[in-house]
């Protein structure tokens, strides 16, 4: 019996050591600083990664630690919270540690509070980019009871809403010409063309005019991700939001009107059947395989770069271009719609030490302020990927388009390229990127500047926040029931409002309409 | 004919009561065998019983930084805020649907399908049947669930295409409430029913040959010498299968639902289950999650007991 005990503590030991032994002990002076990162789904960044090695370079005194954990992984994160095992800073665009509410995991001891001096002191010019460009919601929405709680960003991609556009092959097989203003009538039209008049000349109807994905990881899907926002748009609704009266954009007159439209569309047979379940990847498949028509999205995802739908195309046809559109005018005028207010984006682990809060503050102005450094934490170090690319200003579609080579998931987590950055949330609006420029010439194209007013900003208690997972789920079976013509919307809709209002709806409104108020929330 | 289900059983062993000295010393007379069974225990201390320290936090205010014991009591609170909400009803009536209709057709398909294999004749060929059949139950239902997805996708999927061919429309089933529990059902029929059959083959091949032979000579056609012979004969694995099944009711797969869902099907794929795991796994409302949880738990071991309970009866009845 002591022999096999002697065995097993003898290979315990040689097990320990060994692991031990892999990861490389941090000086005594170090700063260890756990980081969780955009780590992608399945490639989550390697420890020692050439970005890291180029943080650590500048602060010496810094031993960063990324987190091998997928960004949208939400079981994963949750998991580690529930065990107190929370990392010293993790991005976050509300998909994961923010799925919940800020306030939530600032009350449940989750995360820690910051100071705006530390903000103002340690990242000057990320905050006033965020001043600059704040639409009132960046400061309320990273601070619990007057309390910092967050890093707080403002996106420059989304500004420009959900654009729209179609490749110009199809757009000359239909014989559509641009129009500088047009109404959901010749939206209709246009779809319908691309349906009917086989527009790849394949000689089958196998494409679909207008489609959207809507499946963002399994099991779970995101109303406001999976809307046709520029039929929305039209009718006044931005998906997802609170109005200036306290209520809720999906369950109002616009929101109806506007399934009926896609209803309608869906049961012509204009709208692809499968956009309730496809996800982004599949989605740009499908279009890359010329199977979809119509394109709608954010500037920054849909303009010319690698993985974007028109990049996809040009594997396989060179000399396709996409042609942008404007935003289609419907009852209440022409508006596209963007992703709902800010969210908190930078959070701070409970056991963060004010040290580490400030060196991360710190690390995140040195990246994310010069444009040469964000663009390297980006692409990847000169010399590393393409001896020739060159950064910032000087960077053409066509260069863009050569990184994209080694733009992928694998290649990002190999290097640490993003996982250390404020990914789409970079000021880019600081430098005069010829990125930054393409959104200022949509915008000033005024292809992507009318959005649907997005609402003042409202705050819940953690408890009536809560309330929204069941609400979430309510909306999206009737999203889906509506457009899918399983259900008749006009019959079905009294039912649906008053399930939203059983369901918690009716205590979240009260509560929205008490914060619009007179700035109390309820609990 | 008599049937041999009907041959009253022998009856079960009187109890011997030993006291407290005397099972002592036969634990230690079989203390070998005593520790081969330690890491079942142990496997059952550490991880069943517990864990069950955690069930507390359904009458809590769970706080992570308070932990589990200086969270603050909140007597039936969660469970008063589940019973009032209309969702978990809609939950608890998808978790009992789709469960009683795995039960209707997921029980009498391995029943079915080992009767069959018992009438065929050619072994080679029973026994390809019978390992092909087994397959899916070794196939992890996120694999299963991805063919799933493929064979019924509007553009790509052979159903689909079948439908096109005929004339009709593409239809995306897996975002249809209608049709999804369908799915669930007959993907769950089509796993399990291969693997599900051996208890009955096994069951089969304990049957005396002899009866068979005195049928025939009867002149009992086949199907008489099946409906009189070889169904009598499983009755006492169905009955114990069956009840087993019916204990556990509210257990109606997580795998295969939660890899096979999505949101637009929650009106009738949400189960109790998934409910669970996205109320706290997901929304981190670990207190309410808790609640729902121990309420499906408490059902599903009322069940057992009463289960637990018929199946005495029904060995007192010789099954």
């Amino acid at each position: 019996m002591r022999i096999w005990i002697g065995v097993i503590v003898a290979m315990a030991v040689a097990v320990s050591g060994h692991a031990a032994g892999e990861t490389e002990a941090a000086a005594p002076d170090q700063l260890v600083i756990s980081w969780h990162g955009v780590n992608p789904t399945g490639n989550p960044v390697q420890e020692g990664s050439i970005i890291e090695q180029a943080i650590e370079a500048q602060f010496p005194d810094v031993d960063l630690k990324p987190v091998p954990i997928d960004w949208s992984d939400r079981d994963q994160i949750s998991l580690r919270i529930a065990a107190g095992d929370v990392p010293d800073f993790a991005y976050d665009i509300g998909r994961g540690m923010a799925g919940t509410s800020l306030r939530q995991l600032a009350e449940d001891g989750v995360i820690r509070s910051i100071s705006r001096e530390w903000l103002d002191t340690h990242m000057p010019i990320y905050v006033r980019y965020v001043d600059t460009n704040d639409t009132g919601k960046a400061w309320p929405s990273t601070q619990v009871d007057g309390v910092q709680y967050a890093i707080p960003n403002v996106s420059a991609g989304n500004a420009t809403g959900h654009i729209l556009g179609i490749r110009d092959d199809w757009a000359a097989a239909v014989g559509f010409e641009r129009p500088d203003a047009w109404t959901l009538a010749d939206f209709e039209a246009l779809i319908r063309s691309l349906r009917n008049e086989d527009p790849d000349g394949n000689g089958n109807k196998d494409q679909y005019g207008y489609a959207r994905w809507a499946q963002q990881g399994l099991g779970s899907l995101s109303v406001a991700s999976a809307s046709f926002p520029n039929v929305f748009g039209a009718h006044g609704v931005r998906i997802a939001t609170w109005d200036q009266n306290g209520d809720w954009s999906m369950i109002s007159d616009g929101y109806r009107e506007a399934l009926k439209v896609l209803a309608a569309w869906w049961a012509d047979d204009l709208i692809d059947p499968e956009s309730f379940t496809v996800d982004r990847a599949t989605w740009t498949a499908k279009w890359a395989n010329h199977k979809l028509g119509l394109v709608e999205r954010n500037w920054t995802w849909l303009r010319e770069r690698a993985g974007s739908p028109i990049n996809e195309i040009r594997k396989t046809m060179k000399d396709v271009s996409m042609i942008y559109l404007p935003q289609p005018e419907g009852p209440a005028g022409a508006h596209t719609s963007a992703y709902g207010a800010a969210t908190a984006v930078g959070l701070f682990g409970k056991d963060a030490s004010d040290e580490k809060v400030i060196k991360i503050m710190q690390i995140l102005e040195w990246i994310e302020t010069d444009p040469d450094r964000h663009w390297r934490s980006r692409v990847g170090p000169m010399g590393i990927f393409d001896p020739e690319v060159k950064y910032a200003e000087r960077v053409s579609p066509t260069e863009i388009r050569r990184i994209g080579e080694f733009h992928n998931n694998e290649a990002y987590a190999k290097a640490g390229m993003y996982k250390f950055a404020m990914h789409n949330y970079r000021p880019i609006e600081l430098w005069r990127t010829n990125i930054a420029g393409e959104v200022a010439t949509v915008v000033e194209a005024g292809v992507a500047a009318r959005l649907v007013d997005e609402g003042p900003w409202v705050e819940f208690s953690a408890d009536v926040n809560k309330l929204r997972g069941d609400l979430s789920d309510i909306e999206v079976q009737f999203y889906v029931k509506a457009i899918s013509g399983a259900i008749d919307i006009d019959a079905e809709w009294d039912a649906y409002v008053d399930s939203w209002m059983a369901n918690g709806g009716d205590r979240m409104t009260e509560a929205a309409k008490q914060f619009i108020r007179d700035g109390t929330i309820m609990e | 004919m008599k049937s041999p289900a009907a041959t009253p059983a022998a009856p079960a062993p009187a109890r011997v009561r030993l006291d407290l000295g005397a099972r002592w010393r036969l634990m230690r007379r079989y203390k070998l065998i005593y520790l081969i069974l330690l890491p079942a225990a142990a496997y059952f201390v550490l991880f069943q019983y517990g864990p069950m320290y955690g069930i507390q936090i359904a009458f809590k205010d769970f706080k992570l930084l308070k932990g589990v014991w200086a969270s603050e009591w909140v007597g039936f609170e969660h469970f008063v805020t589940m019973f009032g909400a209309p969702r978990f009803w809609q939950v608890l009536r998808n978790t009992v649907v789709i469960s009683v209709l795995k039960l209707l057709f997921g029980f009498p398909a391995p029943i079915l399908f080992a009767i069959m294999l018992n009438e065929l004749v050619g072994v080679r060929f029973k026994k390809s049947v019978q390992t092909i059949s087994y397959l899916p139950h070794f196939i992890s239902w996120v694999v299963l669930a991805g063919i799933v997805y493929e064979v019924l996708s509007p553009s790509l999927g052979i159903v689909n295409q079948v439908v096109e061919a005929t004339g009709g429309r593409p239809h995306n089933f897996m975002a249809d409430s209608d049709w999804f529990v369908a799915v669930v059902v007959i993907s769950y029929v089509w796993q399990t029913f291969g693997w599900g059959s051996i208890i009955y083959l096994a069951a089969l091949a304990g049957i005396d040959p002899q009866l068979y032979e005195a049928a025939q000579i009867d002149g009992a056609s086949r199907f008489q010498r099946t409906m009189s012979i070889t169904i009598p004969s499983l009755y006492p694995v169905m009955v114990i299968v069956f009840l087993l099944r019916v204990g556990n009711l509210l257990e109606v797969g997580f795998d295969q639902i939660f890899n096979l869902q999505n949101p637009t099907i929650y009106d009738t794929g949400d189960i109790i289950e998934t409910y669970t795991y996205r109320k706290g796994i997901i929304q981190q409302d670990w207190s309410y999650a808790a609640a729902v949880g121990l309420f499906n738990n408490t059902v599903g071991l009322i069940l057992l007991l009463v289960v637990n309970r018929f199946t005495r009866v029904a060995r007192e009845f010789g099954f």
